[in-house]
């Protein structure tokens, strides 16, 4: 998702402040005779570690392009084994680039009524340097993919009309 | 299996979770100190709308049982509601890793503190998100740590009924 989309401020908490109230516990457990009572101010038992800090303005973003699949199917092929075949390319991916937090796409992808000829898009949701090139060397390394009846494979993006097939 | 005992590593749990909006450590009693913790449910500020980034969240973390080094960090995770019983959660990012070693020769019971800073963390539309801490494995993997996790709505102050 573009930048310009986003709104960037500090939430607000849901929950409203209400004062409280202060008990004086000193007649509590009276039965032990106040002498016997040590009192101070308890020690946090948790030993501090320094931490880190992480920039997520590359969360979350839609990229531009990604990579689209086409499959052919016998008609009677159930959803399931589409389904599967979806799985299995993005796990594929996933595993060759983990930095790119490749997902299915849902908005990109057609499910035709006859389910011979689908189509899936599998979008990166963290944003990178060199997108395109980094598709277009996945879109290689999954072409021959021996499970999925692949007809066609491209990477694909917004803003031109050109295209990068395999 | 290893037979040296220096090499066994046993994973930490997870006490406590709790985003903040400051937090800042004290080099003199290696502390933390947080403020303003986040609860459970937040609104946007007014006028914004989703997608949505807070500028800056604190994750204040507490572990405790584990023996040997190990790299932690905190998964946020979006959780999607399908009208099914099955919760699923999709990951929007994984923080920096912190180092913590339970020294070997300290009692198990002894509880380390630490925070994760974020900036800019989105929270692409309305509803709940997860922090989840992970241990970084050998190999490059993660694997979740038992114990607590800290869920936080984000809602639209105009959508609320």
């Amino acid at each position: 998702m573009a930048d310009e989309k986003w709104s960037v401020g500090r939430s607000v908490n849901a929950a409203k402040g209400i004062p409280g109230t202060t008990t004086d516990c000193s007649a509590w457990e009276s039965d032990v005779p106040a002498e016997k009572w040590s009192v101070g101010r308890s020690v946090n038992a948790a030993k501090g570690i320094p931490g880190t800090t992480t920039d997520c303005s590359t969360w979350d973003h839609k990229p531009s392009a990604r990579i689209v699949v086409r499959t052919t199917y016998s008609p009677d092929t159930p959803k399931e084994v589409v389904a599967k075949h979806a799985f299995v390319l993005i796990e594929k991916l996933k595993t060759l680039a983990p930095d790119l937090g490749l997902e299915y796409d849902d908005e990109r992808s057609v499910e035709p009524p006859d389910q011979r000829r689908v189509t899936f898009a599998i979008s990166p949701t963290r944003r990178v340097p060199d997108l395109r090139t980094r598709l277009v060397g996945l879109l290689l390394k999954v072409c021959d993919e021996p499970n999925v009846p692949i007809s066609g494979l491209m990477v694909e993006w917004d803003d031109e009309p050109t295209r990068t097939a395999a | 299996m290893s037979t040296d005992p220096t090499s066994q590593v046993i994973l930490p749990r997870v006490l406590l979770v709790i985003p903040v909006q400051e937090a800042v450590f004290d080099l003199a009693d290696e502390q933390w100190e947080v403020k303003q913790p986040f609860g459970t449910h937040r609104f946007l500020p007014p006028g914004a709308d989703f997608p949505f980034r807070e500028p800056e969240v604190w994750v204040y973390t507490q572990l405790q049982g584990g023996l040997g080094p190990v790299e932690v960090v905190v998964e946020f995770r979006q959780r999607l509601d399908e009208d099914t019983d099955r919760v699923s959660y999709r990951s929007v990012g994984v923080s920096a890793a912190v180092r913590i070693d339970f020294e070997r020769n300290e009692s198990r019971l002894t509880i380390r503190e630490t925070v994760f800073g974020f900036s800019l963390l989105p929270f692409r539309e309305e509803g709940t998100y997860e922090f989840r801490l992970l241990a970084v494995l050998a190999g490059g993997g993660t694997v979740p740590l038992s114990g607590v996790t800290c869920d936080l709505s984000m809602l639209h102050p105009e959508r609320r009924v």
